[in-house]
């Protein structure tokens, strides 16, 4: 029960204390890292009992229960399937950051991101509630956009980390509306009872919307057309992180969410229509990109968006086959794929480029990698003895189904086949490009072998490609496990390499023969290269709408935010007297009880009369020490009214904030210029003369109203009932602030906290600059 | 120039609202007074060390620094809250008992004294931070 819960937080616990033991381990902090993912994986494993056996593990705590809100864990095959890779590449993925990153780089932060996102993801994948998905979502995209800028100091890492923070993030918010949605019209966020309540959502005139909402957050995070631009940008980021993140885990959060949302909507032809459709472009359109690109990690980003495409499309299919298959598919791609990043990594680490064109001939001096990169790029390709070929072809059997259904459905086996030999065709081409030929001389750095960390984490990788390549068995519990989570039936299959004469054997002899023909007849590549494919494309609407909409965001706020306070004043007391004007006249509480208002004591007669003088004085001093004294002096009137009233709790109060209002007006008339001109002109006057008349007396009004409406029934009563009983306090006042509301005094103490630390920075960078402008 | 008879007055009052501000964040359960109200009066008492004597004066007398001061608090208050949360109920939910000690008496205690601790730290440590911040710069 609790191991779920560790599960999660040990990741954030680590990253939290990451600062301080680094001051322990210093540049071995990489060891705080992996021992975290080790805790994480050995959890992730203790839980495999729940997601292959046939009870799923749910726990929920309460977290808002007025609310409805729920934080709870749901552990079935699919989310299983995702927290067994995340934690266990984030294990091997550590251990070769270790290796990796070089002074002076900062490890500590490095690896604290990587862990802050290790458990963003998990979290993510085991929560039951839909809107602590989203909230772990959300931790993932900041966690990324930290790591793509890890390198903020150039240029192309800053504009990837904005790029993929503002792509995702925007189809996150399409997402919470569709979550949002969702929970309305069913009642509840939580996962489970969706599910059961499936039908239900089916037939509501609201199923359309939502899908489309939720379908954009899936889009954009898992890098589908057109969203898919922030991808190849991210590929700024350490070689890890492309490998951890960008390819095995994170942007597989999308495909995540469309399995797991999977059994509420699929059915529905809107399902197959969006998401089938939208898989499909994206697979064949990105592999023909990664055909054209020259840097091998470019080529590695657009694979990965054509693999996560294939995926979804899948996903989209109407029969179990599409599911089955994404699951295998989704666990044999984070290996074969997350092993070629970090061969890239070795190359580049080694070689000091990138470049396929200056690449050659490195089966010479780095033979061990060339092994690794053979691998993983024949079980890219599709190749038989390797795990690649065994989902491919469940993928091509799936697709090839599709055609009975409805005729215009070819064009998924027709399809598929064509981006997998494009996929073919640029796999070679990493691999024989790279290795073969002629010796390159003019690299960067003299190449060899890396050290023994680095080829560690790739190898292992690839003994489990080549595993379940040759036995694809043995990932048969797992995979029936997450097949039967999304679409929530029991399944029982069996994965072979052979399959017999099938449909799905002959096209993946077609992917095989198309593939060759492109890779091996040079002018078709060269005339890919050299025809530019479109004039618009979502990259150039991204470059040209950032900018603009920055030009537009600083007009809007230059509307309502004049910089003057006088501004804000005007709005914050014209909102209060619109808003509870209108409430008062629609409620039709205009009205009053004859009261003899004039009676009142002599000394009352002397202090309201004080008060006026007082608050005239504020307005017409020309000295601003006159004034804040005359400020002060209202204060302390308002204090002994609450005495008179009764009311020691606030008098105290009011005549302390008064004292440090006085004393820090004190301090700000020392910072401010003196008055240009006293005499304001007449119309801002006549203005202001205007606002202040109708707010005074809009406040009287207010008040005589609401002396008329007493209720007897007032939450004052349980307060004073209840503030001994159930608080054991018997100051009902500071009760309600430390107990009864103690939420709202966090929040205001937070808010606090932030004014006080505004101040302190916006003055001294004030003080700062001004230095430095003086003496430059 | 401060004048003598302030500066006499100022090194016993000071002390005097110090205590009484540690006073009223007690027994602010029972009786007017609070992490709020202490808390601005702790401020002032510090804020006439500034006027009287100097910032460094001030700095001899507190140990930390007011951002430091200000996280302390939000960690006393938010952990008050997490504390229930460990425990198994929801955020924020306070308790309290009486307790029997020889000699003293009677004495209650209560989780809200915590929290309450948390909001003296950060009026304290935010009112001191802008008014010294505006102070300091302003020289």
């Amino acid at each position: 029960m609790f191991t779920v819960v560790w599960v999660v937080f040990i990741p954030f616990l680590f990253a939290l204390f990451t600062p301080l033991v680094e001051k322990v381990l210093k540049d071995r902090i990489g060891i705080w890292g992996i021992v975290s993912a080790l805790l994480s994986f050995g959890g992730v494993l203790s839980l495999a009992g729940y997601a292959l056996g046939d009870e799923p593990l749910y726990v929920v705590y309460d977290w808002a229960p007025t609310f409805g809100l729920s934080f709870g864990f749901y552990v079935d095959g699919l989310s299983w399937l995702f927290a067994f890779l995340i934690s266990g590449i984030g294990v091997l993925i550590n251990i070769y950051a270790y290796w990796y990153l070089h002074k002076p780089d900062p490890f500590g932060r490095f690896f604290a991101y990587l862990l802050f996102f290790m458990g963003s993801m998990l979290g993510l994948v085991l929560s039951s509630n839909l809107i602590i998905l989203m909230i772990f979502w959300e931790l993932t995209t900041i966690s990324s956009f930290l790591l793509i800028g890890f390198w903020h100091h150039t240029e192309r890492a800053r504009y990837g980390a904005t790029k993929s923070i503002l792509v995702t993030a925007s189809g996150g918010l399409a997402m919470l509306g569709g979550i949002v949605l969702l929970t309305v019209i069913a009642g509840t966020s939580e996962i489970p009872e969706l599910i059961a309540k499936a039908e239900m959502i089916q037939d509501h005139v609201f199923f359309f919307p939502i899908l489309l909402l939720l379908l954009l957050g899936a889009f954009s995070k898992s890098a589908q057309s057109p969203f898919h631009i922030w991808l190849p940008d991210a590929m700024e980021a350490p070689t890890p992180v492309s490998a951890f993140l960008h390819s095995s885990t994170m942007v597989k959060a999308g495909v995540f969410l469309i399995a797991r949302v999977h059994p509420i909507f699929s059915g529905r032809e809107e399902w197959t229509l969006l998401v089938a459709t939208v898989g499909l472009f994206t697979m064949v359109f990105a592999a023909y990109w990664a055909l054209r690109k020259v840097d091998l990690k470019a080529i590695l980003a657009y694979s990965t968006v054509s693999q996560l495409g294939l995926m979804i499309m899948a996903l989209g299919f109407v029969d179990v086959l599409g599911a089955k298959a994404t699951a295998f598919h989704i666990m044999n791609h984070a290996a074969f794929k997350g092993m070629l990043f970090l061969v890239v990594g070795i190359i580049d680490h080694e070689t000091g480029t990138r470049d396929i064109t200056k690449l050659r001939g490195l089966r010479f001096t780095m033979p061990k990698t060339m092994v690794l990169a053979f691998i993983g790029a024949f079980a890219s390709a599709g190749i038989p003895l390797f795990n690649g070929f065994v989902s491919k072809e469940l993928i091509f059997e799936a697709a090839y189904e599709q055609i009975g259904i409805a005729p215009w459905m070819s064009v998924f086996p027709i399809f598929a086949v064509i981006g997998s030999a494009l996929t073919f065709a640029y796999s070679m081409k990493i691999f024989f490009g790279v290795f073969y030929g002629e010796e390159s001389h003019d690299l960067p750095k003299h190449p060899h072998d890396p050290p023994f960390g680095m080829l560690f984490s790739p190898g292992l990788l690839a003994v489990i490609t080549v595993i379940v390549g040759i036995m694809p068995f043995v990932a048969e519990g797992l995979v029936n496990a997450a097949t039967s989570a999304i679409i929530q039936k029991p399944t029982d299959f069996y994965l072979t390499l052979w399959h017999g004469f099938t449909p799905a054997l002959w096209m993946s002899v077609v992917t095989v023969a198309i593939g060759l023909v492109l890779y091996s007849r040079k002018p078709l590549l060269q005339m890919l290269h050299s025809r530019p494919p479109f004039g618009l494309t979502a990259n150039a609407v991204y470059d040209w709408s950032y900018p603009n909409i920055m030009v537009g965001a600083e007009k809007l706020i230059s509307v309502f935010q004049s910089q003057k306070l006088r501004f804000y004043f005007m709005y914050i007391i014209g909102m209060v007297v619109v808003l509870s004007g209108w409430v008062l006249f629609r409620e039709d509480h205009f009205r009053f009880i004859p009261h003899d208002l004039w009676h009142a004591e002599t000394y009352e007669y002397i202090g309201a009369i004080a008060f006026i003088l007082a608050t005239i004085g504020v307005a017409v001093f020309r000295s601003r020490l006159a004034r804040v004294i005359s400020l002060g002096v209202v204060g302390y009137l308002l204090c002994a009214i609450f005495i008179l009233l009764r009311a020691p709790d606030l008098a105290l109060t009011q005549l302390l904030v008064d004292s440090v209002t006085v004393i820090l007006f004190v301090l700000v008339i020392y910072f401010l210029p003196q008055l240009k001109t006293d005499k304001e002109k007449t119309h801002v006057q006549i203005r202001d003369l205007l606002v202040s008349v109708i707010a005074g007396g809009f406040v009287t009004v207010f008040i005589l109203a609401a002396y008329a409406h007493r209720y007897t029934n007032t939450i004052a009563e349980f307060f004073l009932e209840n503030s001994y009983k159930l608080a054991g306090g018997t100051n009902v006042v500071n009760v309600i602030l430390v107990d009864f509301r103690a939420f709202d005094t966090l929040g205001e103490i937070i808010v606090l906290a932030i004014a006080g630390l505004g101040v302190y920075a916006l003055v001294r960078l004030g003080v700062q600059r001004k230095r430095k402008e003086d003496n430059p | 120039m401060i004048s003598l008879i302030l500066n006499r007055i100022a090194r016993v009052v000071i002390h005097i609202i110090l205590l009484f501000s540690i006073f009223m964040l007690f027994k602010g359960h029972n009786e007017p007074g609070g992490g709020f109200i202490a808390g601005l009066m702790a401020s002032v008492s510090i804020v006439l060390v500034y006027i009287v004597f100097d910032a460094r004066t001030v700095r001899r007398f507190m140990p930390v620094s007011y951002p430091t001061m200000i996280a302390l608090g939000l960690v006393f208050a938010a952990g008050t809250g997490i504390g229930g949360v460990i425990l198994g109920y929801p955020f924020l939910t306070q308790t309290f008992d009486y307790f029997h000690i020889p000699f003293v008496g009677e004495i209650e205690l209560a989780t809200a004294l915590s929290f309450d601790i948390g909001v003296f730290l950060v009026v304290v440590g935010a009112t001191l931070l802008i008014i010294s911040t505006l102070g300091e710069s302003s020289k």
